[in-house]
C-alpha cells in the first residue's frame, strides 16, 4: 500500500509549474537566459508560509530562507541509493558555489520521513556530507502543506519483511531566492557542475 | 602509497577474479559499498557485473557477515519521483553486463554487523543453480 502524501496526487504537478513558468519567462523576457539543465521560474513564486524545524531544533520558516541562496533537497535519511548520491553532489555543487565568491548560498534537506528523522538523527547524517547542510524536519501534516504547496510530492511504502519502508518521493532540487521565491527547478539525473552553474545563473537574474 | 577510489576498487575486483572458483563466469569490476553517515543502517553497495560464462547466471540472493541483510533493488525516476524497487533476481545471459550504480540497480545493505567498519567486505553471492561468488567490495565515499 501507498499512502501519498498530496491532496489530489498529481505526480505531474511540479512539471505543470515548470512549464507555466517556463511559458510566463518566455513572455516576460527579452533575452531568454539559458541554463545547462534547470527550468529558471521567471516571475519567481513566493514560497508557501511554513512551520517546520531545523536539525538545531530552531525554527524552520521565511527567515531561515531571507537574505540566503537555497538549494531544497527532498528525501529521507534512510534512503540508501538517490538520497546520498545527490547529497554528495550538493556537497559539492556547493563549494563550486562559494569559490565562486558567493557567501550566501546553503542547502536545505527537508525529510519526508519526519518519524524516523529526528532533528539530532538529521544533524549527525547531515554533517556527514557538508557541516553547514541544514537538515529540516516536523510535523508530517506540515510537510505535506509545505509539499503541497511547491508541488513535490511523497509517498510511503508498506513494511518489507526486515521492517523497513521506502519513501517515494520527487527528485527535483529547488532554487530558491533571497525573497524565499521559488527561482528555478532542477531535474534529475543531476550533476554537480551543472547544479551550481544553473544556481548561478538563477541567482543572476 | 595512495591509491585513489578508482584504483582501489580495481584492484579489489582483480582479487576477486583471482580469488574466485576455479571457473572464472562471474567478474565484478570496480564493487563498492558507499561508506554511510554515522548511525546509517542502509547502505548501498555498486559494481559492474559481467557474467564471462557460455551459460546464462541468474543471481537470486546475496549474503555477508558483515551484514544483516542484502537484496537487490533498483532506483527508478518516474514522472519525476524516484521510487526503489526490490529484484526478486538478476539475470545475466552470456556476455551481458549488469552496471549497479548510483540511481540505478544496487544491492541494499542493511544493518552493518562489524563494530568497526573495515575497508572491505566480501559478499557472497548464489545462483539459481546454486553456484556461489565471492567479491571484496571496498568502502568508498564515491563512485570510483
Amino acid at each position: 500500500m501507498r499512502i501519498y502524501h498530496e491532496l489530489n496526487m498529481k505526480p505531474l504537478h511540479l512539471i505543470s509549474v515548470a512549464i507555466t513558468a517556463l511559458l510566463i519567462g518566455c513572455y516576460q523576457s527579452e533575452e531568454p537566459v539559458t541554463t545547462k539543465t534547470a527550468t529558471i521560474v521567471n516571475p519567481p513564486i513566493p514560497l508557501a508560509e511554513l512551520s517546520l524545524v531545523q536539525h538545531n531544533g530552531t525554527a524552520f520558516d521565511h527567515t531561515t530562507l531571507q537574505g540566503k541562496w537555497t538549494l531544497m533537497f527532498f528525501g529521507f535519511t534512510f534512503c540508501p541509493d538517490v538520497c546520498p548520491t545527490t547529497l554528495q553532489l550538493l556537497a559539492l555543487s556547493l563549494q563550486k558555489i562559494e569559490q565562486s565568491g558567493i557567501e550566501n548560498a546553503q542547502v536545505v534537506f527537508v525529510s519526508v520521513d519526519p518519524e524516523r528523522d529526528t532533528p539530532e538523527r538529521l544533524e549527525e547524517y547531515l554533517a556527514h556530507f557538508d557541516e553547514k547542510f541544514i537538515g529540516v524536519t516536523g510535523e508530517l501534516t506540515d510537510i505535506e502543506s509545505f509539499t503541497q504547496s511547491i508541488g513535490v510530492v511523497f509517498a510511503h511504502n508498506s513494511l518489507d519483511e526486515s521492517g523497513f519502508y521506502a519513501v517515494d518521493h520527487t527528485t527535483v532540487i529547488l532554487m530558491v531566492n533571497d525573497k524565499a521565491e521559488l527561482g528555478g527547478i532542477s531535474s534529475a539525473p543531476h550533476k554537480w557542475e551543472d547544479i551550481a552553474d544553473d544556481f548561478m545563473t538563477v541567482r543572476a537574474q | 602509497m595512495k591509491l585513489n577510489n578508482r584504483y582501489y576498487a580495481l584492484l579489489c575486483g582483480l582479487t576477486f577474479v583471482s580469488l574466485s572458483c576455479a571457473q572464472q563466469t562471474l567478474e565484478v569490476l570496480e564493487p563498492w559499498v558507499r561508506i554511510p553517515p554515522p548511525g546509517m543502517n542502509m547502505l548501498a553497495g555498486y559494481g559492474e557485473f559481467t557474467n564471462s560464462s557460455n551459460s546464462t547466471i541468474e543471481l537470486v540472493s546475496a549474503q555477508s557477515e558483515n551484514f544483516k541483510s542484502i537484496s537487490f533493488h533498483i532506483s527508478e525516476i518516474v514522472d519525476g519521483i524516484s521510487k526503489m524497487t526490490k529484484l526478486e533476481s538478476v539475470l545475466l545471459r552470456p556476455g551481458e553486463t549488469a552496471r549497479f550504480e548510483p540511481g540505478g540497480k544496487h544491492l541494499m545493505i542493511s544493518t552493518p554487523q562489524y563494530d568497526e567498519r573495515p575497508e572491505q567486505v566480501q559478499i557472497e553471492f548464489l545462483s539459481v543453480s546454486g553456484k556461489r561468488y565471492q567479491v571484496n567490495f571496498v568502502f568508498l565515499n564515491s563512485e570510483p
